[in-house]
């Protein structure tokens, strides 16, 4: 019974101690990005500048963005981003990783990789201001392009163009970051695997197809969620790059949020836009899951 | 084994691809640095416009206060890799360790809150910062870096330290502080180099927040006195070009010399996570 | 209405202002970016404040009170002395006689607006603060009335007091007034193309453009229609045209209206372009036009009268007019006239009123037309320091200048209208849909 007693004892300071280590995440965390969600929601409800306290307007916020053209320009090329950019970036992680893995193992292929991680230690300001001089019409790209003989291209101009131009930058942005991670998992996986199907013949392509793939399974998962989660947060290119550009072909619901919230003081506006934001970014994550589930039980 | 492999016309078409990307991922850089050289009021240089005095850069760090923004970036980023190490390290030890009641619903939510976009939480924490007081303070750039994804990753390291050994120095007596110091900390060392250089990474180009949260020039990081170089009144690609390639050259030389880390520590945080 | 009147006054006073500036205009002309003579000036300049020229108030102890300024940047990044070295330079004998301290914030142009007002309502905020959008703030009641701070003996000697008014009420005193978007042309282009004078109306200009096109070869006309910043290619590409056609831009209610037969006049004249062939589609990445002047690719632009010294430099034969003529004969453009203003949550505004008087006196403007960026003359007793070659169009030609319209969410408008004339170019819009989608867009936003 005594021993017991202190047992309990024991463990409730253990709690204690455990809370106390918690404490500063769960105070940080709760704040920053629990709290100021339902703040979100409520500001999302009022009318309110930097001025004026919140004031409660119902849905008021929401049936204006559902009016707004450029909320529905925002949220198609948000979307557009994500299923532009996600693919590519998998495929082309997935691709060049297995490729190093399988035939370049060496020094020059480790040299290789430190190239394609560098664009991801830049910061997007940065990188988005060169970017924007080389895509300008009388830039760089268009005097290689001339070299070849063809007549440029109005990157930044054009509706179609400028929105892949935003593309690409977070495409070369971020691909070598998850080529990084692929490399390090399918050098995880086990090489007897591989011998075993070299020994039955299977063509590389097959073995990436039947064995690579499946077995990096969770990466991509993880890969997909990261690229989905930043894709939908395009905001630093697009405010280097484009400021949303021609016309409202480059908006990002991220921008929009931005340029509502701390250019124009709409901030019960932007937080309706913000609750819309986080709204699509759980639908698409449940729909990723979902998908994910399927696959795993077929 | 792999030597005795024979390189087909597929594998070298293949390297020929992947060195090509591998340019195209590093020459934007390289132009960038050319162009900093210049004095250019177009994109279009000759090689002979380059000069090695490096006018721009110390126009740049002289005449717009680039110096004290470097300076602010040093001490959030260090103070940042600090705090963040430290309250991920302690969250994942009482998580992993600690017999606290409700704990796994606790990280459920911590865990949830990875999915929601910067913007999301961003004017109520302008709000509550603008409301105490914080806005233009060390602390409002450092104390919200802290976030779930250092508590995962701390979290999966810590449960490979063996509970026998905690135990075992919870027996001879040891205190609390010391467990955590002495026997948890060394052993996830990984763990907190990893994080470490993640958290430089994100709290050197982190923008959006420094942008909307600091409105003196005295609190500027780097990243937000590079992206108002661009003046009303004149246009010199060259000077923009020099402030862009300052932003870059701390993390790629830290890069350059913690190279398997900064791999690793990525690769780790992916894997495990 | 009022500008016509307001043509009198800026008009006369300007007239004695070079009157009795007349010696140190003709020099300062030339020394536009020299520093050789800085350190000279300034101390000339400040013992001359300090003796109170047009200053009858003179010096008062405020027992080591402080305030913050905040201002822009206007110094080439380049030059000798940045803004912040010039404007404690300037303070330093203000603060010794006042018994103060003035700290002085310069705030870069981007996001120049938003940093304010977080300032003002974080109570961290400027008691002096230069503002070019002042309508939301002065609404909101973040702008101090000026009346009650300034003599009318004081207010007689701003040449442009009255430019400070919104809705009745003084809060600003114009500080930088000039600047204007000029239809600047290179004459050795011109020439080439049979073309001796400077076109003067819009019909005159297409033809030139035509000319131009047809005889060189040369790009004859650009407009900035690309890049983020916004304002910037208002104030040349629309702004100048809308008026010259004729438009009021406020309505009776202070309201912005541009959906009226001016405004569908102005986007049809701006279209007309790209429907004769003289812009292409790359039009709406056009965000550099004046480096392209410079380097003799282009024939005609419409920029501001700060960058003629650089033509200059770049060794650009080029003349100008202050503005084209509109087919209903009227000649327009837009011209800056960006103020101080003070804080209402200002803890000493009668300091932030005096370091405001003192920014605004002679000396400190002469020096800062000197040494840092060229602008007309805002007291009757300052000095005219900008390009000679327009000392005569700030003069006798005030009549055609317009500042900005000032209306609620202003940003948020200008956005809205530069997006769908993108929009116009790239063949989505008709003129009449930018001016339907432009007022009813903005419309939904302020409601």
């Amino acid at each position: 019974m005594a021993g017991k007693g202190k047992k309990t004892k024991r463990t409730k300071r253990q709690a204690f101690y455990g809370m106390l280590y918690i404490l500063p995440a769960f105070v940080v965390i709760m704040t920053f990005c629990v709290i100021t969600i339902f703040m979100t929601m409520y500001y999302s409800l009022t009318d309110f500048n930097m001025y004026s306290p919140p004031e409660f307007v119902g849905i008021k916020n929401y049936l204006t963005v559902f009016q707004n053209k450029t909320f529905y320009a925002a949220l198609t090329n948000t979307v557009k981003y994500v299923a532009v950019t996600v693919p590519v970036q998998v495929v082309l992680a997935l691709g060049i990783a297995a490729f190093l893995a399988e035939k370049l193992r060496n020094s020059y292929g480790g040299f290789l990789r430190s190239a394609m991680f560098i664009p991801q230690i830049v910061s997007a300001i940065a990188a988005s201001a060169v970017w924007k001089l080389i895509f300008r019409t009388d830039g760089i790209l268009n005097s290689i392009l001339a070299v070849f003989g063809s007549e440029g291209m109005n990157w930044l101009g054009d509706k179609q163009l400028a929105f892949l131009c935003v593309a690409v930058v977070s495409i070369w942005k971020s691909a070598g970051y998850f080529l990084v991670i692929y490399y390090a998992g399918i050098m995880g996986v086990s090489s007897e695997l591989h011998e075993a199907a070299i020994v039955d013949g299977a063509s590389a392509m097959k073995r990436f197809w039947y064995i690579t793939i499946p077995s990096v399974k969770p990466i991509t998962y993880m890969v997909i969620t990261l690229s989905v989660i930043w894709s939908f947060q395009t905001f630093d290119v697009v405010y280097q790059m484009t400021g949303g550009g021609p016309g409202t072909s480059t908006i990002t619901l991220a921008y929009m949020i931005y340029q509502f919230a701390f250019a124009n003081y709409k901030l019960g506006f932007a937080s309706a836009l913000a609750v819309i934001l986080l709204l699509f970014v759980l639908l698409i994550h449940l729909i990723q899951d979902i998908f994910f589930k399927e696959k795993k039980e077929a | 084994m792999r030597s005795r492999k024979k390189t087909g016309p597929a594998t070298v078409i293949g390297i020929i691809l992947v060195t090509f990307f591998a340019v195209l991922c590093i020459a934007p850089l390289i132009y960038m640095f050319l162009l900093s050289l210049t004095q250019s009021e177009t994109t279009r240089f000759a090689l002979s416009d380059i000069s090695f005095d490096f006018i721009n850069y110390r126009n740049v760090i002289f005449r717009n206060d680039y110096g004290r923004a470097l300076l602010n970036s040093v001490i959030v980023v260090v103070l940042s890799c600090i705090w963040t190490c430290l309250v991920s390290a302690m969250a994942g030890y009482g998580f992993e360790k600690k017999p606290v009641p409700g704990k796994e619903i606790v990280y459920k939510i911590f865990i949830a809150t990875m999915m929601v976009p910067g913007q999301v939480t961003i004017i109520p924490l302008f709000i509550i910062m603008r409301d105490i007081g914080w806005l233009n303070s060390y602390q409002a750039l450092v104390i919200p870096m802290a976030g779930a994804f250092g508590v995962m990753m701390m979290r999966s390291f810590v449960k490979s330290v063996p509970d026998v050994l905690i135990e075992a120095a919870q027996i001879d007596g040891c205190s609390e502080i010391y467990i955590f110091t002495r026997i948890v900390m060394p052993l996830v060392k990984p763990a907190t180099v990893s994080l470490t250089i993640f958290t430089f990474v994100s709290a050197w180009n982190a923008f959006l927040w420094p942008l909307v949260s600091t409105t003196k020039s005295s609190m500027y990081t780097l990243i937000v006195a590079m992206s108002l170089l661009d003046t009303k009144l004149e246009t010199n690609y060259g000077l923009i070009m020099a402030g862009a390639t300052i932003t870059f050259i701390v993390p790629f030389v830290l890069y350059c010399f913690l190279q398997k880390q900064f791999v690793e520590g990525i690769a780790l945080g992916g894997v495990k996570g | 209405m009022k500008k016509k009147w307001l043509a009198l006054l800026i008009g006369a006073s300007m007239l004695m202002g070079t009157l009795t500036a007349c010696g140190s205009g003709e020099a300062a002309s030339e020394s536009g970016q020299s520093q050789a003579s800085q350190t000279q000036s300034q101390e000339t300049g400040t013992q001359e404040a300090a003796a109170g020229t047009g200053d009858a108030s003179g010096t008062t102890d405020f027992g080591g009170a402080e305030i913050s300024v905040w201002v822009p940047p206007y110094a080439s990044s380049d030059a000798a002395q940045n803004d912040q070295e010039f404007w404690d330079a300037q303070f330093d004998t203000f603060e010794a006689e006042n018994n103060c301290t003035v700290h002085v914030e310069i705030v870069p142009w981007d996001g120049y607006i938003q940093k304010i007002t977080t300032g003002l309502t974080s109570g961290d905020g400027p008691d002096v603060l230069y503002i070019d959008t002042p309508y939301d703030l002065a609404a909101a009641g973040a702008l101090e009335p000026l009346e009650s701070y300034f003599t009318e003996e004081e207010t007689a000697n701003y040449i442009y007091w009255d430019l400070g008014q919104i809705n009745g009420t003084q809060y600003l005193a114009p500080m930088l007034v000039g600047n204007a978007s000029i239809l600047y042309c290179n004459m050795d282009i011109l020439n080439e193309a049979g073309i001796q004078a400077v076109p003067q109306t819009w019909e005159e200009f297409m033809d030139a453009c035509m000319t131009i096109q047809e005889t060189t070869g040369v790009q004859p006309f650009l407009q900035s229609w690309g890049g983020t910043v916004v304002k910037g290619v208002i104030t040349t590409s629309f702004l100048p045209y809308y008026w010259q056609a004729g438009g009021e831009f406020l309505d009776s209610e202070g309201k912005p209206s541009i959906n009226n037969e001016y405004g569908l006049k102005t986007l049809e004249f701006l279209k007309s372009f790209m429907d004769n062939g003289i812009y292409n589609e790359t039009i709406t990445a056009e965000d550099d036009i004046k480096t392209k002047f410079q380097s003799g690719e282009l024939a005609m632009y419409v920029g501001d009268t700060g960058s003629a010294s650089s033509h200059t430099e770049k060794g650009i034969n080029w003349d100008f007019t202050p503005a084209l003529t509109g087919t209903d004969g009227i000649q327009a453009t837009w011209i800056a006239a960006d103020s101080l203003a003070i804080a209402s949550n200002s803890e000493n505004k009668e300091l932030a009123a005096a370091a405001m008087k003192y920014m605004l006196s002679a000396p400190v403007m002469d020096a800062f037309h000197e040494q840092m960026y060229a602008m007309c003359p805002i007291t009757t007793d300052a000095a005219y320091y900008d390009n000679e070659r327009f000392q005569t169009m700030y003069t006798e030609q005030a009549d055609i200048f317009n500042n900005w319209p000032q209306f609620e969410n202003a940003d948020s408008f200008w956005d809205i209208l530069f997006k769908n004339i993108q929009f116009m170019y790239m063949g989505d819009m008709t003129p009449q849909e930018v001016l339907d989608d432009t007022m009813a867009q903005y419309e939904s936003q302020i409601v």
